[in-house]
């Protein structure tokens, strides 16, 4: 995760409950920042995870890992969230998304890429993941994030340059 | 031993890292009440529930439209804070759900829940909401007793039953609900003999005062609605202006509104526009509610043959004075109902055609109800009982003048003011 919040929620987890309260707190920004990345709007990305974190709260959480699960439950959400936009986009004139916060530049950029290729190249390069927990993540091998990493760098490498 | 990052890669990471620091939350996580969470369940459960999940949007079938009677802004307004919506799933489920996202954000009612009596809370068929409570109508087993309105916290809390009608709609101070039901006519040999009324209840008290009857049992009230200052109420629905008549040459369709502190005369209730005749296939006029905090009236026009065949429904803002409308937006689908949310944006819930069908009741006003374009539920004239509506809707949002669905498979909807 972000620099901010990597390591300090990871003592949180406990094999018989999890301070979910207490992951919450911790892990908001990072994760709305990672929310962000990844479906290119601020104001839909806190709603995103606060509605994981409200799943969480009912639901059954990782013991071992609630961190790793807390952002795969966000990665799952945004993904999920991105293909009921695309429903969308089948009555939308300009097909195009609309990233209505900051930074816009990086998410436009971001946004030219598909949704895996964005999912494993923001958990690559802002999350800090290995590929193979990023695999995990995109149910993958790790070869295939490689190649999903190398892929969307090509893509990204024109509009970085400019 | 790792390879050299790539530059661009490493470019990427700071640029990552700048922007992320330029990217604070707007607001505060709201922490959820439960503090501590179980160990994970066997993966193949959530399977089947994902499964069932998408069976059951699969087959959701009908979308309303509804207007915001609560709403904050005037359309197109902007701004305001993140808008949710409260929709009744068709398993008993009250939740809170994001427009945003179409996240569900609370669960106020589980599957199976009761109310404070012990009632089961199931077969819910119609919902209103105050800025802190929804109010539930349920059915009840049994097709001779009437449905019950149950207050719900939004905050969370036990659902505790108020009141017995259909289409309720609670004023803007959370003090008042009306209502409309069929109530024996008082001395009648029957008790087939029945009048729709319209009834104010104090939701401190219990105190229930009629305020508007029918004057024949073909008339049907399909949906109420307060005026800001609570003084005024739209009606709109099926209307029989003589007892005697035949309901082909007796029945209107259309919005009435209704003075609360005047006396019913011939000028009170009056319609906002021309009524229609629902057997002349004519343009209707439903849904009559009031818009933003002035008192501006919208409804909605849909010329469908029936409710279930597709057309086209327009979203109309109504001068009272002159008696003319003016276009609001116009969508490709039939609509029965639609709110503007507290952000201005439309919200729309569509039924499409397939699980369409026509409700067995009299033939009068099962035909008076399919020109109105929504059966949400029907009223029958056998001493007072109710028979739910089979419809299914999805929650639908316009954001650039295109729809997106936030939740399917729901029985009722209504914004969260």
């Amino acid at each position: 995760m972000g620099p901010e919040a990597s390591g300090s929620v990871s003592e949180l987890g406990d094999e018989a409950s999890i301070d979910l309260i207490g992951l919450f707190r911790t892990s908001w920004v990072d994760m709305v920042r990672l929310a962000t990345f990844l479906i290119g709007s601020q104001t839909a990305a806190e709603d995103l995870v606060q509605d994981t974190f409200e799943r969480l709260a009912v639901r059954d959480v990782d013991a071992a890992a609630p961190v790793r699960y807390l952002r795969a439950s966000v990665v799952n959400a945004c993904r999920s969230y991105r293909r009921r936009r695309l429903v969308e986009f089948r009555h939308r004139p300009s097909g195009t998304f609309c990233a209505e916060d900051h930074p816009r530049e990086l998410l436009d950029v971001l946004g030219r890429l598909s949704m895996r290729q964005r999912t494993a190249v923001v958990l690559r390069y802002y999350a800090d993941l290995p590929e193979s927990e990023i695999a995990d993540i995109l149910h993958c091998r790790p070869g295939t994030v490689r190649s999903l990493v190398q892929r969307a760098l090509l893509e990204l490498k024109k509009e970085l340059s400019t | 031993v790792s390879a050299p990052e790539d530059p661009v890669g490493s470019q990427l990471r700071k640029l990552m890292l700048d922007a992320a620091r330029q990217i604070q939350p707007s607001r505060a996580l709201r922490v959820p009440t439960s503090g501590t969470s179980t160990p994970p369940r066997r993966r193949i459960s959530r399977v089947v529930v994902v499964l069932g999940a998408c069976v059951a949007a699969a087959s959701a079938a009908f979308v309303v439209v509804a207007f915001g009677p609560r709403a904050q802004v005037a359309p197109g307004s902007g701004g305001g804070p993140a808008a949710e919506v409260l929709v009744i799933r068709a398993d008993g489920r009250v939740q809170v759900v994001s427009l945003s996202t179409g996240g569900v954000l609370r669960t106020l009612v589980g599957p199976g829940a009761v109310d404070v009596a012990g009632n089961r809370l199931d077969h819910p068929v119609a919902v209103t909401a105050s800025a802190d409570a929804a109010y539930v109508t349920y059915r009840r087993s049994g097709v001779t007793l009437e449905p019950t309105i149950e207050r719900i916290p939004l905050t969370g809390g036990p659902a505790r039953p108020v009141a017995s009608g259909i289409d309720a709609a609670v004023s803007r101070d959370d003090t008042k609900l009306a209502l409309f039901r069929f109530d024996a006519v008082s001395g009648a040999q029957s008790s087939s003999i029945v009048t729709g009324n319209v009834t104010v209840q104090n939701l401190a008290t219990g105190a229930q005062q009629v305020v508007y009857s029918s004057t024949g049992a073909v008339s049907f009230i399909e949906s109420l609605s307060w005026s800001p200052d609570d003084e005024d109420l739209l009606m709109s629905g099926l209307f029989a202006n003589a007892a005697s008549a035949t309901p082909t040459a007796s029945t209107e369709v259309g919005v009435q509104l209704l003075d609360l502190e005047q006396p019913l005369s011939s000028n009170n209730p009056h319609f906002v526009l021309p009524p229609t005749n629902p057997f002349e296939r004519k343009t209707n006029m439903s849904d009559g509610q009031f818009v933003g905090s002035n008192g501006e009236i919208a409804v909605l026009s849909n010329n469908a043959p029936s409710a279930c065949e597709p057309s086209a429904t327009r979203v109309l803002s109504v001068d009272t004075r002159s008696r003319t409308t003016s276009e609001i937006a116009s969508v490709n689908f039939a609509v029965s109902q639609a709110y503007f949310d507290t952000r201005g944006t439309l919200v729309a819930l569509e039924r499409s055609t397939p699980d369409c069908r026509e409700v067995p009741t009299t033939a009068s006003t099962t035909t008076a109800l399919s020109a109105l374009g929504s059966v949400k539920s029907v009223g029958t004239t056998g001493g007072g009982s109710f028979t739910a509506g089979p419809s299914r809707y999805a929650v639908e949002v316009r954001r650039a003048g295109t729809w997106t669905e936030v939740a399917a498979d729901v029985v009722a909807a209504t914004i969260v003011p």
